[in-house]
């Protein structure tokens, strides 16, 4: 791919502006402010999303080696047994290209220090095995099969625009959302504008960004024309005012590893030195695309070389040399990402050497250990079931479950702006765990008074009330110190709202009453005395 | 369970799902409207910018006061003018001569070359005759002349924009770019004919069998990539057909192959769709309730199969889809030339174009007359509220002041600007609209405009004022330079700021007065013409060039 070059020609033409008289000096119409002040959750948390466009193989990632079906559906490009590459001694096989010539084994290395989940079997009912459509359902977040539905804004998009209320009269003064392709994505667009900018050459930002600023103000009308104009002229200015803190950030920040030369990984070396710079932006999008692997899909004679494990090996370089880079600076534990990918390939192969568009799929969610459950996820496909020669999803597998994981335990989402968000309710599929320092509680009180026992001491019989601020995970367990009690008295999803639970123990003793909230633990000593 | 049984027993079972799909005919109620008179200058430009690109002031002249039905005649032609076998229907053939002969000329496989260094050599004519193209078709549209022949240029762009073919040189794919240059003078040629026609020739067309796999695809295992996109990006768009209509459609598309190297075998000549019978399924196939028979092996030649089954899978397409097909096709013919925005789109001027496209049987001259002749064409809401793609800004702006960059430089920037012709970023094409202006790709228009304005010398600047008619009177000029140049001239402050605050500005130099005007162009005074080149960069660096 050819580095971007641009062209040296920001100068100001023929005799200067002097002309300062005659522009008006109305009112300063777009206004940047400290993004915390305008409705954003005020932490440092950062989210990756990778898009492997074209549709990954997720058959051949993840490589299901000790299911003969596998090898007679895909004659011509199934990767054996003896190529694919164990993690442990788990039945968790990975496709070579994801490990071999790779730093730190690449992704075994992730798994290996718990910085690496893979969901399987992700997808949704009703596949849509056209790209587009289906590329739209997974960056709006919305399943519709519907044609006639047009999918115009991204779940991200849609997220941020509800915390931004005066945009884009009141605009961050950090970019919130950067996508490291040229043009935008669906996930970030939102029907007040869009919620992120495009950045592919931080080094160079500010030369390039020299002379755009707008002149004169946004137009006061709603006509086509007006609207159009003025979307155009809310993305120079962005443009102009991002340059300064984007080269600044981008300037100061740096490095600690080298990274390997692949597309991708180039994006993540500039978005480390940009987080390592202090840009306060809160989502990196970066795209990889030709996944489509429609014809020749790899070398017979070499599991390494074709197009798939090029693309297999450029990511897993990236996001590994990324983690390592992230934590070699401190910033890991503010880290957390995932791949996304239209739809996957069909279970057999093609007569091509390839295969065509298939159902189900699997996802990467990577990130600090203390923030991610690490291993296998989901749903292991089962190639003996499959539906019209494809895997078959399971509404468990939702793949906005994850989304909604990022969400609650990342973005700062209550429960009911999630289901909002999605339609319908979307519960967390678990695989991210809430970061400690930037949690805020789940119940009135907090740690210190959120369970309330009565009575304390009591004579066996009594309540535990608390009341819960947004829906979560709720399990309330009462265990004794010897350890030979063990009353689980709620394990369900609660919505907000005050919650009492009567419990009964039958013999004397201190116990404690947790209730893990979310993964977020809130407990309380208990004395029966009989 | 083995996998020609779980093909053919889906295929069966999704071929009876398939009635539930519901292809009703939909009633089109509307028609357009047609629209009498003759243009002004501001219905002159909307037009003009729409089936073609921004018009040099010859062009604007020439079509102001015309009448609207005439000119319209006159902008379409009859599509008989330029064949694409007729060489030296090219502009100046003298500089194309080089073109034109690796036009005709094939090279080596380079897949199937020796050393390593060969290969990379191949690989390098390939991509350097990429980028000709590229410019070829650039230079075309700068060029063309609208006084003296018909808008070809932004027609054939349009369905470039649909039958989107992506030939990259980081994939060792080894495309030849030959063949693109054979597909866009087809759809050149085809550009005002039948939309059928051109569904026919695209699925036979030497870079789509390359591009979409069906060079590879055999009976064996026929490859699905070519029959799902014809369905779902050229036709009907999604939601009309079954995945087992992709199935049967993808069988009956077995056996045809390109010639793209001279090593290739060529029964047809170089760079010629030619059939591989011993590749084509020839057991019966059912495809949206029509049945294709099996074929003995006197049947399974080239131009049978061809009549008899890949003309017949687009009859079929054709005659079940007719209404999904237009409303597509009508969508698409709105948001290009009338407005791109999805959300607001007008739902009975998508209806009236279906109806044109089913009244016309798909020809799209009849359908483009109609709609570039109506009232709704004509509603002032839509002045100026398309996005110039890059394409169209280079082009539009290099015509307006007859001015241009290095190709190489273009070419830099257009990438930059996220466009490279036949390239675009998958089948889908490039998704226009809002997605060209991002806060990477406005900067570069901003560069980009700001170089071509610094190539402005003082004559350039002079003839370029002269052109303008009655330019001698300043406030006719200045009138004309911001209809000219603006999509709607809507910022009044601007106008004043441009032609008192900066051309008019006497404070500094009390000669710059209106009075003088006429004599400080005519003599070449350096600063006038200094102020005049500021006056269109303040206009051409501000947010509305973007739009047209």
């Amino acid at each position: 791919m050819e580095r971007r070059k641009f062209l040296k020609n920001t100068a100001i033409a023929g005799s200067a502006l002097m002309a300062a008289p005659y522009i008006s000096k109305g009112k300063e119409l777009i206004k940047f402010a400290p993004n915390g002040k305008l409705g954003l959750p005020d932490d440092d948390n950062i989210m990756i999303i990778v898009e492997l466009f074209g549709g990954n193989d997720g058959l051949n990632t993840v490589i299901p080696v000790n299911d003969s079906e596998y090898y007679n559906l895909r004659p011509n490009i199934a990767i054996r047994g003896e190529d694919a590459i164990q993690w442990g001694d788990s039945n968790l096989y990975l496709h070579p290209a994801l490990v071999s010539n790779i730093d730190n084994n690449g992704m075994i290395g992730m798994l290996d220090s718990g910085q690496l989940s893979i969901v399987e079997g992700v997808g949704y009912q009703n596949p849509n095995l056209s790209h587009f459509r289906s590329r739209d359902i997974w960056h709006s977040g919305i399943i519709s099969n519907d044609p006639n539905e047009k999918l115009l804004e991204g779940w991200i998009g849609r997220y941020l625009s509800s915390k931004l209320d005066n945009f884009p009269f009141e605009i961050p003064e950090h970019p919130i959302a950067i996508s490291t392709t040229g043009t935008m994505p669906l996930l970030m667009k939102s029907n007040i504008g869009h919620m992120g900018i495009t950045l592919q050459n931080p080094s160079q930002q500010s030369l390039l960004s020299q002379n755009i600023k707008p002149i004169f103000p946004l137009a006061q009308g709603n006509s086509f024309f007006e609207q159009e104009y003025n979307f155009v002229h809310v993305i120079a200015s962005q443009a102009a005012e991002y340059s300064k803190v984007i080269s600044e950030a981008y300037d100061k920040g740096t490095n600690a590893i080298e990274y390997s030369n692949g597309r991708i990984a180039q994006s993540f070396s500039e978005i480390s030195k940009l987080i390592s710079g202090g840009l306060k932006t809160k989502i990196f999008y970066l795209g990889l695309s030709s996944f489509d692997s429609h014809v020749q899909q790899r070398n017979p004679d070499d599991p390494l070389d074709g197009q798939h494990p090029d693309l297999l090996n450029v990511l897993s370089s990236g996001i590994s040399e990324f983690m390592r880079d992230m934590s070699a600076q401190g910033h890991a534990e503010r880290i957390v990402g995932l791949t996304i990918s239209e739809f996957g390939r069909r279970a057999y192969d093609n007569g091509s050497r390839g295969s065509d568009h298939g159902a189900g799929s699997m996802m990467f969610v990577f990130g600090h250990n203390d923030n991610l459950r690490g291993g296998r996820f989901g749903n292991p496909p089962n190639l003996s079931d499959l539906e019209n020669s494809n895997l078959r999803s399971r509404p468990e597998e939702d793949f906005r479950r994850v989304y909604a994981d990022f969400l609650a335990y990342w973005l700062g989402a209550t429960q009911d702006e999630i289901d909002n968000l999605f339609g319908e309710a979307v519960d967390p599929i678990d695989v991210l765990i809430p970061r400690q320092a930037s949690v805020k509680e789940y119940i009135v009180g907090g740690k210190e008074d959120g369970l309330k026992i009565s009575p304390n001491p009591c004579n066996g019989t009594g309540v535990i009330e608390f009341t819960l601020i947004q829906r979560s995970k709720v399990e309330l367990i009462i265990y004794s110190l010897d350890g030979k009690t063990n009353l689980k008295l709620i394990n369900d999803r609660l919505n907000p709202g005050k919650y009492t639970s009567n419990f009964i123990l039958n013999k004397s003793g201190q116990f404690t009453a947790t209730a893990i909230i979310n993964g977020r633990r809130y407990s309380k000593n208990l004395i029966v005395l009989k | 369970m083995e996998r020609r049984e779980l093909i053919s027993s889906n295929s069966i079972r999704e071929f009876f799902n398939e009635i539930f799909i519901d292809h009703k005919n939909v009633e089109f109620t509307s028609s357009l409207s047609p629209k009498s008179g003759t243009l002004d200058r501001r219905n002159a430009l909307h037009l003009l910018r729409r089936i073609s690109f921004q018009p040099t002031i010859k062009e604007l002249e020439y079509f102001d006061g015309m009448e609207i039905t005439e000119a319209v005649n006159l902008l379409l032609g009859d599509g008989n003018d330029d064949l694409p076998e007729n060489a030296s229907r090219l502009p100046n053939p003298d500089d194309y001569s080089e073109t034109k002969s690796w036009y005709q000329n094939a090279i080596q496989s380079p897949s199937s070359a020796g050393a390593l260094e060969l290969k990379f050599e191949l690989e390098g004519i390939l991509k350097s005759r990429f980028r000709k193209t590229q410019d070829w078709i650039i230079r075309l549209a700068k060029e063309e002349d609208l006084t003296e022949n018909p808008a070809r240029e932004k027609l054939t762009y349009f369905l470039n924009s649909i039958w989107n073919i992506e030939f990259t040189y980081d994939t060792r794919s080894f495309n030849p770019p030959n063949l693109l240059l054979k597909n866009n003078n087809t759809l050149r040629k085809l550009r005002l004919g039948s939309y059928k026609d051109i569904a026919k020739e695209m699925t036979l067309d030497g870079a789509f069998l390359l591009y979409q796999s069906l060079q590879l695809s055999n009976k064996e295992a026929p490859n699905e990539n070519f029959a799902r996109e014809l369905l779902e990006l050229f036709t009907m768009g999604i939601g009309n057909y079954t995945e087992g209509n992709i199935k049967e459609a993808s069988r009956i598309l077995t056996g045809w192959r390109t010639a793209p190297f001279f090593n290739s075998k060529k029964p047809n000549g170089e760079f010629s769709t030619w059939f591989d019978p011993g590749a084509h399924d020839k057991t019966s196939k059912q495809f949206m309730g029509s049945i294709f028979s099996g074929i003995n092996e006197s049947e399974n030649n080239e131009f049978k199969v061809r009549d008899n089954e890949v003309y017949k899978l687009i009859d079929v397409i054709f005659d079940v889809g007719r209404d999904a097909i237009a409303k597509f096709i009508a969508t698409k013919i709105v948001k290009f030339f009338v407005y791109a925005n999805e959300k607001d789109i007008d739902s009975n001027l998508v209806n009236s174009t279906s109806q044109s496209l089913i009244d016309n049987d798909f020809n799209l001259r009849s359908v483009y007359f109609e709609l570039f002749t109506s009232e709704e064409f004509f509603d002032s809401k839509y002045y100026g509220v398309q996005y110039k793609s890059p394409f169209e800004l280079i082009v539009g702006t290099s015509r307006s002041f007859d001015l241009s960059l290095e190709t190489t430089e273009e070419r830099n920037t257009m990438y930059n600007m996220e466009q490279v012709l036949y390239d675009p970023p998958d089948v889908s094409g490039w998704e226009q609209y809002r997605t060209w202006i991002s806060t990477t790709t406005y900067p570069y228009r901003n560069s980009y405009l700001w170089g071509l304005v610094n190539k402005f010398d003082n004559q350039s600047i002079q003839q370029f004022i002269k052109d303008v008619p009655q330019w001698e009177n300043p406030d006719l000029f200045f009138r004309y330079l911001f209809d000219y140049l603006t999509p709607i001239n809507f910022i009044d402050e601007r106008e004043t700021y441009v032609v008192d605050g900066i051309v008019f500005n006497n404070t500094s130099n009390s000669n710059m007065t209106k009075a003088n005007w006429q004599n400080l162009v005519d003599s070449s005074d350096p600063e006038i013409l200094d102020r005049v080149k500021s006056a269109i960069s303040v206009i051409i660096v501000s947010p509305d060039f973007q739009l047209t």
